[in-house]
Order: structure tokens, then sequence, then C-alpha cells
């Protein structure tokens, strides 16, 4: 390369990787480098009481012909990582945080970039996305009779104040996510 | 005059030698990089079912990759090293930096597009492997020169110009990654990320619990996190810090004294290290990057001496 290619590339470069940064454009392998970026402040800190055998297990699934069973990290051949996040935050209904950190404190430019009016965030289609990544690892079709219509798991949360560390109280949430024939158009 | 700053930043300070030592010390740091990123892949039955990905990056959705393929994982990952090895030794260099490219690529796709995980763990190593690509590493200190002199002619004949703008390049890439953080967490959230304690309260709380709870709610591993929660002004000393740390991260670059560089770095891979074990945020080796900012042939000429009369010592 001549020297003269190498500052046009550069130029080119510089111009690429900032505006990715612009944007908002995480898409690998360019970035803005959001990660830890999101977070809300508020006066009470809520964590769930993480237990592997529970999560490990899986969820509770009913299938179309009625019969039940858990579906874990075993039966999808997961790693233990991805199987936290499959059934403490997607089957509780929560996105990968990218979604967040995309549409955060969101600019003009950027919410008209997205297609996305004032207000409005990301589309949350999560509850589709954990059907079709179980139905399909397990080899389901939606006119299958083992074909899971319905996900549930419950996990418990503690809670504390940022004031008063020291005192916690807990409870229960539960995730019960039913399948939805409309959705066997994007099937 | 702008263009005189621009020709002397971008196109001074390096050598082929500095490259090639960059290439093989990289390299070496990768080996290991790789297994901290990809360890999960073990974890999975290589006869087992090809999960369906819930959240396929954007490259597998263009390409229509649907599952992940345990066996493909692991025989990716083993070409991975062998590939990184490649490029250690200069054996056919642009192929091996070449194929590692392809294969992170490839890897790091299965692995966050299982349930939509999002890393950012090989941006920075991806530029550095891309620009080595485009330079002329494998020129010097290879197996490519050894077997073939016209390659270790050409290596000679290099001139500094065009060693030295792959590693400006680097260094000015990884700056900006930093940089971009802060700039981040202010787009994001605002100046509240680092004012308020609870920030880091809440992200050691949410860490420390990860294992598991007691019915007191204190953590069953790793107790040190849950204490550093409980102390509000380290807390808040830690989020100015991150501030200081990524805001000034670009001053580097300006930075005349290879002593003050590697005083800094220290204090930077301290910070890594410390959230590795603190928050389980795997960028513990990331600081293998860091050999950008040193001209590494030089140190190679300094400690070379050393270890020549250590060999005649013990001969």
């Amino acid at each position: 390369m001549t020297r003269s290619t190498v500052n046009r590339l550069l130029v080119a470069w510089l111009c690429v990787i900032w505006g990715a940064v612009l944007v908002r454009s995480d898409s690998f392998p360019l970035t803005w480098a959001p990660m830890y970026s999101a977070w809300e402040p508020e006066e009470v800190a809520s964590n769930r009481v993480v237990e592997t055998d529970v999560y490990m297990r899986g969820m509770l699934v009913t299938r179309r012909d009625g019969t039940t069973g858990y579906v874990g990290a075993r039966e999808l051949n997961i790693s233990r990582d991805h199987m936290y996040r499959l059934f403490y935050q997607r089957t509780f209904g929560r996105p990968p945080i990218f979604y967040m950190q995309a549409t955060g404190n969101i600019g003009a430019v950027n919410r008209w970039l997205r297609g996305l009016e004032e207000g409005e965030s990301h589309p949350d289609d999560t509850e589709f996305r954990v059907f079709r990544s179980l139905n399909k690892t397990l080899g389901q079709e939606p006119d299958d009779p083992g074909f899971i219509v319905r996900v549930q798991a419950s996990i418990e949360m503690m809670y504390r104040r940022f004031d008063n560390l020291s005192k916690i109280w807990r409870d229960t949430r539960v995730a019960d996510l039913r399948w939805d024939e409309s959705w066997r158009e994007r099937w | 005059m702008l263009r005189r700053a621009w020709d002397r930043f971008w196109f001074t300070g390096f050598s082929v030698e500095s490259l090639a030592m960059l290439r093989i010390c990289f390299g070496i740091g990768l080996i290991f990089f790789h297994v901290t990123q990809f360890y999960s892949f073990f974890m999975v039955d290589p006869g087992g079912v090809h999960f369906y990905l819930m959240e396929p990056v954007w490259y597998f959705e263009l390409l229509g990759v649907e599952r992940q393929i345990p066996e493909l994982a692991y025989a990716g990952f083993a070409l991975l090293e062998f590939a990184t090895l490649g490029m250690i030794l200069g054996f056919r260099t642009r192929l091996s930096i070449a194929v590692q490219i392809l294969l992170i690529f490839y890897l790091q796709g299965v692995r966050d597009s299982v349930t939509g995980d999002v890393h950012h763990r090989y941006l920075v190593p991806i530029q550095m492997l891309f620009f080595l690509l485009l330079s002329k590493c494998g020129q010097a200190y290879s197996v490519d020169a050894r077997r073939n002199p016209r390659v270790a002619a050409a290596g000679r004949a290099v001139p500094e110009w065009e060693a030295s703008w792959p590693i400006k390049a680097m260094q000015v890439y990884c700056a900006s990654f930093y940089f971009w953080s802060v700039l981040a967490k202010l787009r994001v959230t605002g100046w509240i990320w680092f004012t308020d304690p609870r920030r880091i309260q809440d992200l050691l709380l949410g860490r420390s619990l990860i294992w598991g709870a007691t019915d007191a709610g204190e953590p069953v591993f790793n107790p040190l996190p849950y204490w550093l929660m409980q102390q509000e002004t380290l807390c808040r000393i830690i989020a100015f810090s991150t501030f200081v740390m990524e805001a000034g991260f670009p001053l580097i670059l300006l930075l005349p004294s290879a002593r003050a560089r590697l005083l800094f770095l220290c204090g930077v891979a301290f910070f890594h290290v410390s959230n590795t074990v603190l928050a389980y945020v795997g960028f513990g080796l990331f600081p293998i990057v860091f050999f950008i900012f040193f001209d590494l042939e030089d140190v190679r000429r300094r400690v070379a001496p050393y270890f020549r009369r250590i060999r005649s010592r013990s001969s």
C-alpha cells in the first residue's frame, strides 16, 4: 500500500468507527461500547435468589397433548451461562440488554433511524423467541402433539433498601408464558 | 502544520521488528484469552441437540445460521488455537490471522446468539488482528522469513512509516474504546452513573449473589463484593475513578514516557482484574492488548543481553 492509500484508509476507518458511535451501532465488529451503561436509580435493590439446581433443571413446560415436564440445560444442550439467562431473564420477559442500551435516552436522529416514535422502545418479542427456540431445538412443529404451548417458572426475589441494606424482604415472581396461535405466521 | 502533525503521529515510532514482536506477544496472550472467552462451549454435549439460536447476531441472520452446532464449535476452537500458534510463529502469517478473524466471528457469533448475550471483549483484539493482517508483521521473527530469503529481505526494507501506522491505529482504537464507554454511560444514564454510589452498589450486590444467597441475604461465595457494596464512600471513589480512567485514557496517546504509560496501564489492568474478581466481568485478560502501547523490539533489545548472560553462565 502506498502512503496516500494508507491515509485514505485511515480516514475511512475513523469515519466508520466514529459513525458507529454516533448511530449507537453495537453490531460486531462495530461498537459504541455501551457495556454497563444502562442503569435506572432506584431506592430498593431487587435481586433474584439464584438456585443452580433449579435453573439448570429449567422451566416447567406443557405440551399440546397436555403432558408436562421440565426443559433445562441438559435437554437444550446449552451451557450454564446461557441457561441462567434463558431461565432468569428471557422466561421472565426480559430481552437482551442491548435493546435497552440502544434506545435508552435516545436522540431524535437515532429514533428516526430505528423507525421509533417518541417514547417508543424496541418491539419486544421475547416470549415468541422463547417458544421458537425451545420447540425448534426439540424438533417440534406447531401442529405436533409434543409442541410446547406453555412455559412456567417461578423465582424468589430478595429486596433491600439502599439506605438500610441489612433489612431484607422476599417475594415470589412467577412467569407463565402461553403460545399465541397468531405467532404461526412468523414461525 | 496539521499535515505534519498527522504524519508524525501515524507514521513514526516503530519498526517491522516492533510489529513482529507485537504479533508474538499479543498472540501468546490470545492463546489464553480465547480459552477464557469460549470455555462455555466445552460445557455442551458434542453429540447433543443443536440449540435453535434465540437472538442471532446480524451476520448469522444474513447468512442464515440458525443453530449452535457443538461439534463445529469444538473444531472451530481447536483450529482457532492452531491459527493463533501459526501467527505467533509467523507461519503463513497472513493466512493464520485471517483464519483467526473468521473463527472469532463464528465462535463469538454462536456464543452471543444463544440467548442474546452481548460481550465486548473481542472488539479491540479483532481490530488488532485486522491491522496485523494488513501489516508486514510476518516479515520478521517468523518461520516465513526464515524459510524464504525474499520475505526476510522485504522485511528488512520495510520503512518506518509502513511499520508504524498499523500499531498507531490499534492504539487509537483502544483509547477510543475506553473513551466511548464513558460517552455511552453519559448518553444512556447521565452523570448520575458516576455521582450516585448506588450504581456501583447495585452492580456489586447483583454480581455477589449470582451463585446464590443465604437466608440472611448474603452471598454463598466470595463475600468481598458484598462487603465492598456496603462501603458507600468506596463505591463513590470507584465510580469516580472509573470516569477518570475512561475519560482520560486517550491521553496515553500523548504520553512520551514509557514508564508513565506502564504505570497508567498497570492501573487499568488492576481495574480489569478487580472487576473480574468482584463482579465476574470477563475482561480479566483484556490487558493483553496493552502491548500496543510499547515498542516491544526496544524491550527485546534491553532484555536480550540479560538472558544471554544467564545462558552463558549456565553453560
